[in-house]
This record gives structure tokens, sequence and C-alpha cells, in this order.
């Protein structure tokens, strides 16, 4: 991955939209190391709500069927 | 001798006098005279007729013949001033043909080019080109030929070019089409077609190959109809120089698309299903080859501009970009061992599911931040929430995970930016750890 893994900027103002407050400095890095656990986890099992419903590889079907319970897995 | 006539004439007389009555009278004189005046004029014209139009195929046409009559009383109130001329041909003709041997005659077709054109005409058609292109009759002589042969290539290769002549002569194929070319002028247009389907649909293809087949058969009856209504002759004549190259063209098609057409259904149908897992891998391939800032520029740029979202506090924000989303979510597909790579739909769906996900994050985050009595959201808020969902666990670590999931860069800022703050932050943390732990 030569170039940065994501832009932190944009990661910066979403959240800081979002909370309506400013972000230390580096929280942001740790705010995507929280999403690339959270991606990570929502592939994982649309892989496995894909696979069950006989379907190739991730689908979005079944990414949106999974990422409700993701996201409630992942509220704080 | 009476006696004799009396004995004879019960046996013999009555067949004798009957038999020598038929074979003087009825067989003999009058097939002698006529042989002489009208066996020629009929069997000659017509076989020289024929013979001239087409070499090899002469059934359909003494088939076709029949309804030639139709014809011609159809188009009789059209073509009364052609009947005419029609009768003044066949006169010099039959002097002619009277006057001298059949195999004269057969030269003299081809050596006199106006009476050639003449004999040419004497079937009802030929007299329609004498009328409707006088001037090209100097010229058809020659051409006749030609077009006789082309005819036949056309006939034989399964040519329908014969088609678009005989739509020239609206009045005549008019009245014509009604029982025989309705298919013919179909034909047309489903030509101008063929070249199309083929590439495109295999099952359109069965079926024109089906309809060549009909129109193989119908262009050899109707090249011969039209070689003898010399209906064709006229228009041709004006198409010839459309036309022969056209037709050089199409044949050399023609054959191979036919014999394409038997042998390429069966095997383009595993053809397809081959090319359709190949394009689809091929299209992922693409989409994961080609560098990803395209398809990211522009969502970017049309989301940044169009439908830049705004949080419930009123902030504007940007959706999180779709090429961060897809290689992260590559990588980690990768990970899983499945070689599969995101579609569109996947990934936009991601990028949605993404962007909620910031919100909710957003939120827990400014009421961490709110409960501590700050403003700013630390890591410590962070780190609280990854406890709290239990990815940072005593056996896990933040770093640990910044180790498997973060870049070298990243993985470095987040080392090496807290050295230098390491006791403050350092206190905090372990101040805010401690809290939790004594909570807990």
């Amino acid at each position: 991955m030569p170039q940065t893994l994501y832009p932190r900027g944009t990661v910066k103002k979403i959240v800081k939209a979002h909370a309506n407050r400013p972000l230390s400095k580096n929280a942001d890095i740790l705010i995507f190391l929280k999403y690339a656990l959270f991606m990570q986890e929502v592939i994982k099992e649309a892989g496995i709500a894909s696979k069950r419903s006989g379907e190739r590889g991730v689908s979005a079907r079944s990414v949106r069927k999974v990422r409700e319970g993701c996201l409630r897995k992942f509220k704080g | 001798m009476p006696r004799r006539r009396r004995a004879i004439q019960p046996i013999q007389p009555t067949p004798g006098a009957k038999s020598g009555r038929s074979r003087n009278s009825a067989l003999d004189l009058p097939d002698i005279d006529d042989d002489e005046p009208t066996a020629p004029r009929f069997s000659m014209p017509l076989d020289d007729m024929y013979d001239d139009d087409s070499f090899n195929e002469e059934p359909p046409r003494q088939s076709i013949l029949a309804p030639l009559p139709e014809y011609d009383y159809d188009n009789g109130t059209v073509q009364s001033i052609e009947f005419g001329r029609r009768a003044r041909s066949e006169d010099p003709r039959l002097d002619r043909m009277f006057n001298k041997r059949i195999s004269e005659q057969y030269g003299e077709l081809n050596d006199l080019t106006i009476n050639g054109e003449d004999y040419e005409l004497d079937g009802n058609f030929i007299n329609r080109r004498g009328t409707l292109l006088p001037n090209d009759l100097l010229e058809q002589v020659a051409e006749e030929d030609l077009d006789n042969t082309t005819t036949e290539i056309r006939a034989l290769t399964g040519r329908r070019d014969g088609r678009p002549s005989d739509v020239d002569l609206g009045v005549f194929g008019d009245v014509d089409d009604e029982d025989e070319e309705p298919t013919f002028r179909f034909t047309i247009p489903p030509r101008m077609h063929v070249p199309v389907e083929d590439e495109g649909d295999e099952e359109d293809e069965v079926d024109m190959y089906n309809e060549t087949q009909r129109r193989l058969n119908e262009t050899i009856i109707e090249d011969d109809e039209d070689v003898e209504n010399d209906t064709r002759a006229g228009a041709e004549l004006v198409n010839d120089d459309e036309t022969a190259p056209v037709l050089a063209d199409d044949n050399e098609t023609g054959p191979f698309e036919i014999a394409g057409w038997e042998s390429e259904p069966d095997a383009e149908d595993d053809d397809e299903d081959l090319q359709a897992y190949r394009g689809e891998v091929s299209a992922i391939d693409r989409s994961l080859q080609t560098p990803a800032p395209e398809t990211p520029a522009k969502k970017r740029a049309g989301r940044q501009r169009k439908t830049l979202n705004i949080s419930r506090f009123g902030h504007e924000y940007p959706s999180f970009p779709a090429a961060t989303v897809k290689t992260l979510a590559n990588g980690f597909i990768k990970s899983q061992g499945s070689k599969t790579k995101i579609s569109k739909d996947t990934l936009a769906a991601l990028v949605q599911t993404s962007d909620f996900y910031f919100e909710q994050v957003g939120e827990d985050l400014a009421a961490y931040a709110q409960h501590a009595g700050r403003k700013m959201i630390e890591e410590g808020d962070v780190i609280a929430l990854l406890k709290r969902t239990r990815q940072v666990t005593d056996s896990s670590t933040v770093f640990s995970l910044a180790q498997k999931l973060l870049p070298r860069e990243l993985l470095q800022q987040l080392r090496m930016e807290p050295l230098p703050k390491l006791r403050r932050q350092k206190r905090k943390r372990m101040e805010t750890i401690r809290e939790e732990d004594g909570h807990e």
C-alpha cells in the first residue's frame, strides 16, 4: 500500500460533522482502525450470508442484510 | 374376285381400309404438314428462350411458365402497347425461323443484338424492357449473358440481390407479387438486417439460416422467373453496376455465413457460457486492476458537489471515499481466501454501510467525550469505544490490532506521535483504563 491507506482529512471531517466536536491529532487513526475492524466484520458476515444463500463472493444484498447486525455490534 | 373379295373383305378390308385411311390421312399428311409450319415455331422459340435464360434450370421454368399467362392478362391493360410490339417482334422471328434452321436461328440471336433482344422480349416481360428501358435494350444484349450467369450464381449462392430489381419494377412486381413475391419482398428488408443479426444474436442466426435456405429455394425459382420475365434485366441494367460488386462480396460471405450458421449455434452456446464467465472475471479484474482512483475520483466529484450529506448538527460532510472502501474490502476478501472481487453494487452498499458506521461512531465518540467533560474527541475515547466493543482486550491491544490492519505509515504515526506525549497520554490512557477497570 504505497499511498496512505485512507484520506485522513475526510475521515476527520466526517466524524467531526457527526460529533459536532473537534478530533484530537491521532484519534482519526484509531477511528479508522476501528472502521477497518468493522469492515472486516461486515465482509466476513456478508461472505457467510452470501454463501448461505448460494451466491458467489460478496453480494450487495448480503452486505445490506448483514450491516444492520454489524452496526449494532459496533455500537458503543 | 368376288369370292376373293368376299373372302378378303371380312378379314382384311375393314381393318385394312381403316388403317389405310388413318395412315394416309391422319398420320402422314397432318404430321408432315404440322411439323413443317407449326412445330418449329412452338418448340423452337420456347426452347431457345429457356436455353438462353438458364442452361441448367429448365424444369422450374416450365412449371413457372403456366402462371405467366395470368400475369400477362393482369398486365395486359398496362402493357397493351407492348403486346403490339410483341406481335411485331414475333412476326419477324417467325419469318426468320421458318426461313432458317434452328441452329442458325440460335446463332443469329446472339449475333443480332437488337433482334436477340426482341427474341428475348418475346416473353411477356421482355416487351416491358423495351418499353421501360428502350435505350438500355442496346446495352442489355451484351449484359444479358452476364445477367444469366449472375442469376445462376445468385441461385447457387442464395443471392437475393434479384429482389431489389423486382422492387424497381413496381407495377409489374405488384401484380405478380400477390402469390409468390410477398416472400421476396420480405426477404429484402431482412437482408439488410442479416449482417447485424449475424453478429449479434445466435437464435436469430438460426432463423436467418432457415430463411436463407428458404430464400435460396425462392431465389432459384425467382431468378428463373426473373430471367424469363426479363424484368430483372431492365432493373438490373440500372443496378448491375451496384449489384455486381455487392454480389461478389455477398457470394464470398454467403457460403461462409451459411457454413458458420450450421456449425456455430451449438459451438457458440458453449462459447457464450465460457465468454460469460470470462467476461465476468475480466470485468472484475479490470475494476480491480484499473487504478481505483478513476471511479473514486468520479464519485468523489459527484458526491462532494451533489450529495454533500448534512449531519444532524448541520455540518456538511462527504461520504466515505469508495476507493478506500474498495481497497479495504478487497484486502479482507483476499485474506478470507475467496478470489472473487467486489462488484459495483456491493461497493455501493459497503460505502453506504461505512457512512452509517461513521455516523454511529461520531455520535458515540461525541457521547464519550461529553461524558468525559471534554469538547475534543481524543484517542482515549476511541480506545474506550474499542474496548467496549471487545475489540481491545487484554489479549489484543490497540497496537496489535493496528499492526494487523493498518499500514506501516499509519502505525508509525500511531507509535511515533504519542512518544513525545507519551507521558501525558499514557497517563490519560492509564487513567481511563484504570477507571474502567475499576468500574468493571
